[in-house]
């Protein structure tokens, strides 16, 4: 290689981190501005209100914090709502992965109802899901019970995890696979270096998408899951729903919101691999 | 095709359960509280030994008095506050269930309708309470034009009046057409909510239509709709047509509020308590007023009842019965600043001036007739 | 073959015979109710009367606004996310970074996010106190619940633009680099190389990405109720109007019928079309 190409390779990759620094500024622009206002809407004194034309609060407080805390079951919601999550989303991979894998790969007739009628959970509006599906729950016995809002959450959820391990499954190429068989891998073999490499990217989107339905839910889980269990949704709607309160929509806005984006963060920096660029070419 | 059939199927044998389910289940034999003494309630209320209330704001002063409940009875009392709307989507769900798991909630205007169409509330509230009779009378029969039958008891009472940002409103107007005028006189400035979304909007049609068609009394009383009496309520749909340029119509009650707050409003339609809470915590400036002009804006209040199918009635009608007593009714004046429903107690906080309240504060007109001008808004104005 | 049948079978239940446990009496009994049948105030009775409602103007209205929306963010979304993931595609320096902070709105409730950006764009929010103190604008805009809807396509795309990216960054990775790299040597250039391999491989990836945003923006609730228009209204806040407000239990039970099946003729029309662009870029 000689030295003129190298040059041109070492100004791509400045102009390339450039425009990445560019797009971070952005980025931090657009996600932070608003959380930024839900901070100052939550730390407004409620002795010196917030109101037009002062471009920021007069004072801060902490008061709406320390009402939110007093007067709802915020920390056992978070409990409660940490603790479902991470259980319907295992339940959710270990009931799709079976029916993901054979809609990705065999084919059979009524395969494209099957893979339409997997999406009810999402398609079904709130309401019906609170009048009807809430009533299947408490004829099962599964109302007021924690397993009931594990398969609750878990069912809602299942529609992203069920869609995107398909397609993670239906893209990988048969000739990886047969090239494998030609090789004498056997049936482990084959998972641990075909399949797992290839839907591990699909798995990581699935186990997001299912976790934050999970953290989000709320028609089902008021219904069956209230007065004996609440989570974190079901106190928001009460400030951001109906009766919504500003102040007090910051605070649970910004509970929800905050321990979610430092997991997602850790989670980044435990990944090894950096899967959004991850590629099976190195195989 | 087999395919599809089998699905079917299965569909249906799936929905057995929910159908036979469907059928009222035998409720187990009811103790006769109507028959009770108030001790032997408490008794009966203290054998149960715990209850769950179901509420949707305010929920500093219910979770106070629901432990201070506790305290005095014994009986673990746990205060759910949820969204108002999905608290009525519960209930309902459980409606047909032997035993449900509310006990008792609150129960807004809005939402009143479907829940007692159902007949999801314990009918006799009104016979067992001691002193039922002491509360608001109006709120005891009707609920926003919704008859309740005795089966609610009133928690608080509450009146919309017109709130205004005193900087820019110098001469507040008092009769229907200088409010008019005031409106025209300072284009988008004032606004109202969308009456499908909340009572202060509804309030605000609800005396347009007294205005322009000839009062509200002959509305009242009726239990069906007569549609001599809706006729000519295109008028009040033609000036509101000719309005539009010069008002805003807003998504809810407290965002009508936060649109005065935030300076794009200089006047609007709101709840009294609705305005009290905003300006405890601070997200309504303090010199804000709200006042009932003299052209009369429609009040209210909230109730409560004993759902029908909960196992602890007893502590349920207890809890109502102490959420309605005098001192009780006071912090909870102090603690949200609602307006009591007890007639023989008077709060310190006071938004609005007693006689305001009792001169220029109108009654609902039956639901009938409200569920129409709602439907008749959207029609007639909103689609235009 | 008969085996191979049973094993299908067997795939399929824990997932699909899970769901449908579950819902399909959710779903046949909105079906019914919008028949007149197993009503919950009121008598029973068969009839089409109510499904005549869909030719009333409100039902139209709600019926196009809600679509408008749902092909609005999920095709607008794609617009963002596709180029994203495109770049985010090979390592880079801060690009992992870049993504971590992508991925934040994915994980800010709905009715959360739909606060914030009111926060924004009210009568005196940040952007019009931005814009008239540059001497853009005189007097502030009335963004809020403004009368197409923009509003309600900009919280959609922020809170959906990561949802995208992810789904299609994990189908992006199945990509080979092999394949790019012979299309290269063989001379091809960057876009031949994007508009030949990768878009073509990617489909089935895109394709799951806007049906999911479809699904969920069509039956929206939360969101249109704070940042949307106050008319038309979209079809799940419609439809708890005519059963809360007016008591129509079944005109809501046959809106619900029509949100679900809007859903599913949208999910199988896009597949076939999305699988013949595939097949004829082979």
């Amino acid at each position: 290689m000689n030295l003129y190409t190298e040059q041109v390779l070492k100004r791509r990759r400045r102009i390339i981190a450039i425009v990445t620094a560019f797009f971070i500024v952005m980025q931090l622009l657009w996600v932070f501005v608003p959380v930024i206002f839900a901070v100052l809407w939550s730390l407004v004194d409620p002795d010196h209100p917030w109101s037009y034309p002062d471009a920021f609060p007069k004072s801060l407080s902490l008061e709406q914090w320390k009402y939110v805390f007093e007067y709802t079951n915020i920390l056992r919601a978070l409990a409660t709502s940490y603790t479902i999550a991470p259980l319907a989303t295992l339940l959710a991979f270990i009931l799709s992965l079976p029916t993901a894998y054979a809609l990705g790969r065999k084919k059979f007739i009524g395969k494209q109802i099957v893979s339409n009628l997997i999406l009810l959970p999402i398609i079904l509006p709130g309401m019906v899901v609170a009048l009807f599906l809430s009533r299947v729950f408490s004829i099962l016995g599964l109302s007021q019970k924690f397993m009931g809002l594990v398969v609750g959450h878990c069912l809602m959820g299942m529609p992203f995890m069920l869609k995107i391990l398909t397609t993670s499954f239906a893209s990988i190429p048969q000739d990886i696979i047969d090239a494998a068989e030609n090789l004498g891998a056997d049936t482990w073999a084959k998972i641990r270096h075909v399949f797992i490499p290839m839907v591990l990217p699909g798995l990581f989107a699935g186990t997001i998408f299912t976790f934050i339905t999970s953290l989000e839910e709320f028609n089902l889980t008021f219904v069956i899951g209230t007065p004996s269990f609440e989570t974190v949704p079901t106190i928001l709607y009460s400030f951001l729903g109906y009766h919504f309160i500003r102040t007090n929509a910051a605070v649970v806005s910004l509970i929800l919101m905050v321990p979610n984006i430092i997991m997602l963060l850790i989670a980044e920096r435990m990944m090894k691999t950096d899967y959004l660029s991850a590629s099976l070419g190195k195989m | 095709m087999k395919k599809i059939l089998a699905i079917l199927i299965i569909a249906i044998v799936l929905c057995a359960p929910v159908f036979a389910g469907g059928k009222k289940e035998a409720a187990a034999a009811e103790k006769d509280y109507t028959a009770m003494t108030f001790d032997q309630l408490v008794e009966e209320a203290k054998a149960e030994g715990e209850m769950v209330f179901y509420t949707w704001w305010g929920e500093n002063h219910w979770v106070e008095a629901g432990k201070e409940f506790e305290a005095k009875y014994g009986i673990k009392t746990k205060v759910i506050v949820g969204d108002a709307q999905a608290n009525a989507n519960k209930v309902i769900s459980e409606g047909k269930q032997a035993s449900g798991t509310i006990d008792a909630m609150m129960i807004g205007g809005d939402y009143l309708k479907p829940v007692m169409d159902l007949g999801l509330f314990y009918p006799d509230t009104y016979k067992v309470l001691p002193d039922y009779e002491k509360l608001a009378p109006n709120l005891r029969e009707y609920v926003e034009g919704i008859k309740n039958n005795g089966e609610l008891v009133p928690l608080y009472r509450n009146q919309t009046g017109i709130l205004y940002n005193p900087a820019k409103v110098k001469n507040p107007p008092q009769s229907w057409d200088d409010l008019v005028a005031w409106i025209k006189a300072n284009p988008k400035r004032f606004g109202f909510n969308d009456p499908s979304k909340g009572g202060s909007g509804q309030s605000f049609i609800h005396a347009a239509i007294g205005e322009i068609c000839g009062g509200l009394d002959k509305y009242r009383g009726d239990k069906e709709l007569d549609p001599a009496k809706t006729a000519n309520w295109n008028l009040v749909w033609d000036w509101m047509n000719s309005m539009e340029d010069y008002w805003t119509y807003t998504t809810s009650n407290n965002d009508s509020i936060s649109r005065v707050n935030s300076g794009e409003f200089w006047m609007t339609i709101a709840w009294d308590d609705d305005t009290q809470v905003n300006l405890k915590k601070g997200s309504l400036f303090k010199d804000a007023v709200l006042y009932v002009p003299e052209f009369g804006l429609a009040g209210g209040g909230d109730c409560a009842g004993v759902v029908k199918n909960s196992e602890n009635k007893a502590a349920a009608l207890l809890f109502l019965h102490f959420l309605t007593t005098p001192e009780q009714q006071i912090k909870m004046n102090e603690r949200i600043g609602s307006y009591l429903a007890r007639t023989d107690a008077k709060g310190k906080m006071m938004l609005l001036p007693e006689e305001q309240r009792q001169n220029n504060g109108v009654a609902w007109i039956p639901a009938p007739y409200k569920v129409e001008f709602i439907n008749q808004f959207v029609k007639n104005v909103l689609m235009k | 073959m008969k085996s191979e049948k049973l094993n299908i079978f067997l795939f399929l239940l824990p997932g699909a015979g899970f769901i449908l446990f579950f819902l399909a009496s959710a779903f046949i009994l909105t079906i019914l109710q919008s028949l007149g049948l197993f009503t919950l105030i009121g008598e029973s009775k068969f009839t089409f009367e109510h499904w005549k409602m869909i030719f009333e103007q409100e039902f139209r209205d709600s019926f196009l606004f809600s679509l408008k929306v749902g092909i609005g963010s999920a095709f607008g979304t794609l617009l963002f996310s596709y180029p994203i993931a495109l770049y985010l595609r090979k390592k880079g320096f801060g690009k992992k970074t870049l993504g971590s902070l992508i991925k934040i709105p994915l994980f800010i409730p709905a009715l959360v996010v739909a606060f914030l950006i009111v926060n924004l764009i009210s009568y005196h929010g940040l952007i019009n106190s931005l814009l008239m103190a540059l001497g853009i604008i005189d007097e502030p805009l009335r963004m809020l619940n403004d009368q197409f809807g923009w509003g309600v396509l900009f919280v959609q795309v922020w809170k959906n633009i990561p949802f995208q990216l992810l789904i299609i960054s994990s189908s992006l990775a199945t990509i080979r680099d092999d394949l790019e790299d012979a299309a290269l040597n063989l001379g091809a250039n960057k876009l031949q190389v994007i508009g030949r391999i990768i878009i073509p491989l990617s489909i089935p990836g895109i394709l799951v990405a806007v049906i999911l945003v479809f699904i969920m923006t069509f039956g929206d609730f939360a969101i249109t109720k704070v940042a949307g228009p106050v008319y038309p209204t979209s079809m799940s806040v419609r439809m708890l109007t005519e059963a809360m407000t007016f008591q129509e239990w079944n005109r809501a039970a046959v809106m619900g019928v029509v949100i679900m099946a809007t859903a599913l003729i949208f999910v199988s029309f896009y597949t076939k079309i999305a699988k013949l662009l595939q097949e004829n870029s082979k």
